[in-house]
């Protein structure tokens, strides 16, 4: 929705189209992504329009902006219901990445100010990764009992810091680890896109079915559009297949383009990881064998 | 051919002659429109319309609920910060408030898309400053074929469900500008064409009772054909491939800008596509 770059940022032309595509669509749920879409100057006028039209609306955010726009956020937003519009903010493990001076106490700001309307979001990038703050954060903010969970997926044709096929399961063991806390304070533990099935015991999985109910072990497009009105699959493939929104009718169009793009990169290596060509879990639907963007060969696509 | 509308001031000692006629009434106040439609309603005029003309936008207007069932015409200079107009749009949208913005701001341009995909039924004006062609082309295309249902942008909704190919298109009555819809009344009852007409003191009559039959005017019949002037002065309009459905009224009073025969051409050309489009769906709908 926004950059930095002011010519990079959402135009009013283009939030009503994408209104009206996704209306057309029949599809009334909208997320508001960035970089950190809160900088757009219109970002309250805009989220409140997509409210007006009837859609839920997800915001990712960091948390961290200027006090006269958490203001306005205040003012203007918190008049709808959780179930209407959600924040996800990411945080992160002050000890283990340090946040810039400054940034902890407006991330504080922002979770005092919305904290209702928040579900915390924690991205895994290494496997020595510690999980205790965003509980006290849950309490001290009140903010919904649930975590998003992702693991940090490699980027296309760039270089950034992500979670090995090795490491996986380390990863999920350590999450696991979390099991007292979880359920102490009754929060849901939600996994993102990315974790193999095979990684997790029976016991692990029972555990997380018990907690959260089901966990989707596929991998499809989430479709993310641009300010540009480009789309592509998902984020870590924003440098395969970009296309224009304009080309299509419907989001279920662009779902069909970008579903061919995965069957593709799976044709000739059905899973992401050596294991999965023989797994019966992968060859019964129960199981994508990870992101596609853990494909050596999207890069060349 | 029906009595036009009479459009008056605000003034209740002009009402009182207007009985069994349909009255549009311009008041400078929003404070005043209720209190307006009363009046004329105690006339026993037929209320055709309340017209506000305000120089705040849109979103610092109040909008009571007392307005419901009101016929109102809106004119804002433009719409303001949506943050401060999104208690109001289910108001505007509920009492069908036809809300009027001058074309020559760009940012007014995507306010009427807003507006109209929430609903709320909105006109351009045009007037002495130039448009935006190319953004107007594009909202143009909305208006017309915007796949979403959503409520009518004039004049470009008129044009797409009025055009007949074999015909000139007025849409003046959008803008209460048709001697054949609406007679502007002064302060004194006197009566003009248009409000062009009003301003400059080209009166057609002293008193609207003095008016029985229009078509018995002459003024009034010179102002039918008011377009034909055009011709008579050679006009930079009349060469216009978009001129049976523009009627020199981009330009304005009809000035000729650069911009505007371009758009009125593509207007013409996505205007007769629709109506195409509309006779292949009743064809098709009838087998």
């Amino acid at each position: 929705m926004a950059e930095s770059d002011p010519s990079d940022r959402v135009s009013w032309e283009n939030v009503v189209y994408i209104a009206d595509f996704l209306i057309r669509s029949n599809d009334h749920h909208i997320a508001l992504l960035g970089g950190e879409p809160t900088l757009h100057p219109q970002f309250v006028d805009m989220t409140l329009y997509l409210l007006d039209r009837g859609f839920h609306v997800t915001v990712f955010t960091s948390g961290i902006m200027a006090d006269e726009r958490l203001a306005e956020l205040k003012a203007f937003l918190t008049a709808f219901p959780p179930e209407r519009l959600q924040f996800v903010c990411n945080l992160n493990n002050p000890d283990q990445t340090p946040a810039m001076k400054g940034e902890t106490e407006k991330i504080a700001r922002f979770l005092t100010a919305l904290g209702p309307w928040t579900t915390p979001g924690f991205n895994i990038y290494r496997t020595d990764f510690s999980l205790d703050f965003i509980f006290d954060d849950i309490t001290r903010f009140n903010l919904h009992r649930q975590v998003r969970i992702g693991m940090s997926s490699p980027i296309a044709d760039e270089d950034n810091l992500y979670i090995k096929r090795e490491d996986m399961k380390k990863v999920i063991d350590r999450l696991y680890g979390y099991r007292p806390l979880f359920e102490k304070l009754r929060v849901q533990p939600s996994l993102d896109c990315g974790f193999p099935l095979c990684d997790f015991t029976d016991e692990q999985l029972g555990w997380f079915y018990r907690m959260a109910g089901p966990i989707s072990f596929g991998c499809g497009p989430a479709i993310d559009i641009k300010p540009n009105m480009d789309v592509y699959s998902c984020f870590p493939l924003s440098n395969v297949r970009k296309r224009s929104l304009f080309e299509f009718n419907s989001i279920q169009d662009v779902l069909a383009f970008y579903l061919q793009l995965h069957d593709q990169i799976r044709r000739d290596v059905p899973g992401a990881f050596d294991e999965c060509t023989a797994c019966v879990y992968r060859k019964e639907g129960r199981c994508a064998g990870g992101g596609v963007c853990h494909h050596r060969e999207v890069s060349g696509l | 051919m029906s009595y036009p509308t009479l459009l008056c001031p605000h003034d209740p000692a002009l009402f009182d002659p207007l009985k069994g006629h349909n009255v549009a009434v311009r008041v400078d106040r929003p404070e005043d429109v209720c209190r307006a439609a009363e009046e004329v309603d105690s006339a026993g005029g037929i209320l055709n319309r309340i017209i506000i003309e305000t120089d705040r936008p849109l979103s610092a207007l109040p909008i009571p609920g007392d307005w419901d069932g009101i016929p109102v015409a809106l004119f804002a200079p433009e719409m303001g910060r949506y943050r401060d107009l999104s208690d109001t749009i289910q108001k505007l949208y509920d009492f069908k408030i036809h809300v009027y913005f001058p074309a020559g701001n760009a940012e007014n341009l995507v306010s009427c898309r807003i507006l109209a995909s929430l609903g709320v039924t909105c006109c351009l004006a045009f007037d002495e400053r130039e448009p935006d062609w190319t953004a107007l082309a594009d909202l143009m295309t909305y208006a017309a074929f915007g796949p979403v249902p959503h409520a009518p942008i004039e004049p470009f909704h008129h044009m797409a469900s009025h055009y007949s190919p074999g015909a000139c298109l007025d849409w003046g009555a959008l803008y209460f500008d048709d001697p054949r819809e609406y007679l502007h009344l002064d302060s004194r009852g006197r009566v003009a064409l248009s409000r062009h007409g009003l301003t400059k003191g080209l009166f057609i009559a002293d008193h609207i009772s003095s008016i029985r039959d229009p078509l018995e005017n002459e003024g009034y019949m010179k102002g039918l054909n008011a377009w034909r002037r055009h011709f008579l002065e050679d006009h930079p309009c009349i060469l216009c491939e978009g001129w049976k459905i523009c009627l020199g009224r981009f330009g304005s009073d009809g000035r000729h800008r650069p911009g505007c025969a371009r758009f009125a051409a593509d207007t013409l050309a996505e205007i007769e596509q629709y109506w195409s489009q509309r006779q292949d769906d009743s064809r098709e709908a009838r087998t």
